[in-house]
């Protein structure tokens, strides 16, 4: 601490060295403990949803395009602007390049050995199939914008916003969301005959997201340069043939079905649903960190987790791990949340308003099969509800699950809801890469102020940190919309620039 | 003249040559943060900087800010870059191409204030200046540090703050945060001061040495 001023005149100098006295007390009562040396041996980080919406965009990523504020300053060209528009380059391409590029600078700096994308890199929701009416398409224009070319469009510019994360040690792990494996009838630009009413995942859309993400899954395996970009091999790879991955709807098949304009078997979902492993040396004992890959909305079984695939593989690594003399470490990637976080919702109906399931939790019908044994262990889920025997699984190896979907960042532990296990995991939601905020502060009723949850409008994602000493730690940051509220409505009343890079959770121990 | 009178010379001499320097106080003390306080991310890109005055002539002798581990990602030892920007007509802010006029390494050793001590940099002009916390590898080896918001009352507070989020644009005061961060310097003797102490060291002389003169 530097000292005080000895040139003023005595009772200021009393006062000034009372008060730097104050301060210093303050400042050790504030201290805390010293950080132990505990260096970081391999880290990822892990985001979803970076994709914008053409028609319901967030308006804090709206510029003011042509706009009258001061230069540099909110509502000029380029900054943003509560009545501006989307900038052209996002509403031609369906990214929120801006915050997303934020997001992935500073991932950058974080130095993270993997970024795992939760899902819903591109708006899609197309069907990119031959469309049935391409003998009659007479222009170039007509069609690109066709579903499948303008799908493989939005696919490369996401490639292209990511590919830098290779150049600098990151190496990108790529997640099916909604958005790739569905088609919405309200959006195809093809027939709408190809596409059954509401939102439907199709082995076209599958098989689309393979051929523009397939080649970064096949490098976990085939190893051209994820060793070299990441520093660390992978093996135990599962999920990357026919004869390993699991069937839509689950190994068994049990998911007997299938959603309305689906095929009328399931699907096998290889490169879909995969995993694998990376060992670590830590100081007591090396780590078996194992990684796992799903797909939430496989084409035939909408909204669904593979549990029992899930469950053989999490087993197998846990052998795996014995074998080795290693100790386990699980981390499940899928898009959709198993439980949906029930933020404040306000409505024109008033504020906390219910916010409707939209994971797994989602699905109204029931798996037949109603126990699951894993491990020697057997999961009765008499329920049948899929979230339940998907967490079940989680809670009984403990792992950590992340996802996205809901464009909102939130860290909650969950108890095991058959009981089966008393572990609580975490479920990591960082759907918030740049995609319109579920928390729309629409107008109505008063938003609290300051929120109950402040983060639900901040883009985030999360770092894990496997550090020297073999503990696993969590930290999720972010960074605010730049929305300026009205303090007695909580409305948006002015927009500024997005602010600064802040901690928003921080667990120690996260498994 | 004995030996006296040069040992009296000597030490006019020397109150004169260093009338410049007095003890260091704090021109820029946002204040103390609390344990649970919000933690802003410090890495190779999100920089942040406060405003403050200095007086020309003044000499800064210390940066601290208070920092944490919040991020699990460094050891005590990491080093990180403690910069000061002079505001030129508000040319700093949004300057992409802004040079630092003082620069020095601040090392982290315990959750708490951090920096440097011991500097010696001088303004030329009166005027505001940014002190601004980096991490610019490879010099640096700090990865990603905390910097606290502070919760309460410093006594020297902040002009304005501001951040840089990587983006090329330079630093940005709309939607900063505070952050706790502590400027100590020396301001610098009136001339009319030193005027004084030469004038009465020389009258002090001409005495001492006209009680010493022999009589005729």
């Amino acid at each position: 601490m530097p000292s005080s001023e000895t040139t003023k005149p005595v009772q200021g100098r009393a006062f000034t060295v009372l008060t730097m006295c104050c301060a210093v007390l303050a400042g050790m009562a504030a201290t805390r403990p010293a950080a132990a040396a505990d260096p970081v041996v391999f880290s990822f980080a892990t985001v979803g949803d970076s994709r914008t919406d053409p028609a319901t965009f967030d308006p804090t990523t709206a510029l003011g395009i042509g706009g009258a504020g001061a230069s540099g300053q909110p509502n000029s060209p380029g900054y943003p602007s509560l009545t501006g528009t989307l900038l052209p380059q996002d509403a031609h391409w369906l990214q929120n390049t801006k915050d997303f590029s934020r997001i992935l600078r500073s991932i950058q700096a974080q130095k993270p050995n993997l970024l795992v994308f939760n899902g819903d890199m591109i708006y899609g929701y197309g069907r990119p199939s031959l469309p049935p009416q391409l003998s009659s398409i007479a222009s170039v224009s007509a069609l690109v914008s066709t579903d499948a070319v303008f799908e493989y469009l939005q696919y490369a510019y996401w490639r292209g916003l990511v590919s830098q994360m290779f150049e600098t040690g990151t190496y990108v792990v790529p997640v099916p969301g909604n958005h790739e494996t569905q088609c919405n009838s309200k959006d195809t630009t093809n027939s709408p005959s190809n596409c059954a009413s509401g939102k439907t995942a199709y082995v076209d859309n599958e098989q689309a997201f393979v051929a523009n993400m397939g080649d970064l899954i096949e490098d976990i395996s085939t190893n051209e340069r994820f060793q070299t970009v990441s520093g660390f091999g992978a093996v135990a790879v599962n999920g990357f043939t026919s004869a390993t991955a699991p069937l839509s709807g689950g190994n068994n098949g049990n998911y007997t079905t299938p959603n309305s304009g689906s095929p009328s078997t399931n699907p096998q979902e290889t490169e879909l649903d995969y995993s694998f492993d990376i060992t670590v040396n830590t100081a007591s004992a090396p780590e078996l960190l194992h990684f796992v890959v799903i797909n939430t909305d496989p084409a035939g079984a909408d909204q669904t987790a593979p549990s029992d695939w899930l469950a053989a593989d999490l087993s197998a690594a846990k052998q795996r791990a014995a074998t080795a003399g290693a100790i386990p470490k699980y981390f499940v990637f899928g898009h959709k949340p198993a439980l949906t976080y029930d933020y404040n919702l306000v409505t024109s109906a008033g504020p906390n308003q219910p916010v409707s399931a939209g994971g797994l939790d989602s699905n109204t019908k029931t798996d037949p099969a109603t126990s699951l044994t894993t491990d020697g262990v057997t999961i009765n889920n008499p329920s049948g509800k899929y979230q339940y025997a998907f967490w079940a699984v989680i809670a009984h190896y403990n792992a950590t699950y992340f996802c996205g979907h809901e464009h909102i960042v939130h860290v909650e532990a969950i108890p095991d809801p058959t009981g089966t296990s008393s572990n609580t995991p975490y479920q990591v939601t960082v759907g918030a890469g740049g995609s319109p905020f579920d928390d729309t502060l629409a107008p109505g009723p008063a938003e609290p102020v300051p929120f109950t949850t402040p983060w639900d409008r901040f883009y985030g994602w999360a770092l894990v940190q496997i550090h020297q000493s073999g503990a696993v730690t969590m930290s999720v940051q972010g960074f605010n919309d730049g929305a300026i509220y009205n303090p007695s409505t909580g409305a948006i009343s002015s927009l500024s620039t997005t602010g600064p890079l802040q901690q928003l959770y921080s667990i120690g121990n996260l498994q | 003249m004995n030996n006296k009178i040069l040992a009296l010379a000597a030490f006019i001499a020397a109150g004169y040559l260093v009338p410049t320097v007095s003890n260091a106080a704090l021109v820029l003390d946002t204040g103390t943060p609390a344990a649970n306080a919000t933690a802003v991310a410090l890495d190779s890109n999100d920089f942040y900087a406060a405003e403050f005055s200095l007086t020309g002539g003044s000499t800064v002798t210390a940066i601290q800010a208070y920092l944490t581990n919040s991020f699990f990602a460094d050891s005590p030892g990491d080093t990180f870059t403690l910069s000061i920007y002079q505001d030129n007509n508000g040319k700093f802010l949004g300057n992409r191409s802004a040079a630092a006029v003082f620069s020095t390494q601040g090392t982290y050793t315990a959750d708490g204030w951090n920096g440097a001590s011991g500097l010696s940099w001088t303004a030329s002009t009166t005027g505001n200046y940014w002190a601004a916390i980096e991490i610019n590898p490879p010099s640096d080896t700090a990865v990603q540090l905390g910097l606290l918001t502070p919760t309460t009352g410093g006594t020297a507070a902040a002009l304005a703050f501001a951040f840089n989020d990587g983006s090329g644009n330079g630093y940005s005061s709309a939607n900063a945060l505070p952050f706790a961060i502590q400027v100590s310097a020396t301001a610098p003797v009136p001339l009319p001061a030193g005027l004084w102490l030469l004038g009465s060291g020389l009258t002090a002389m001409a005495a001492a040495a006209r009680r010493r003169r022999p009589a005729i």
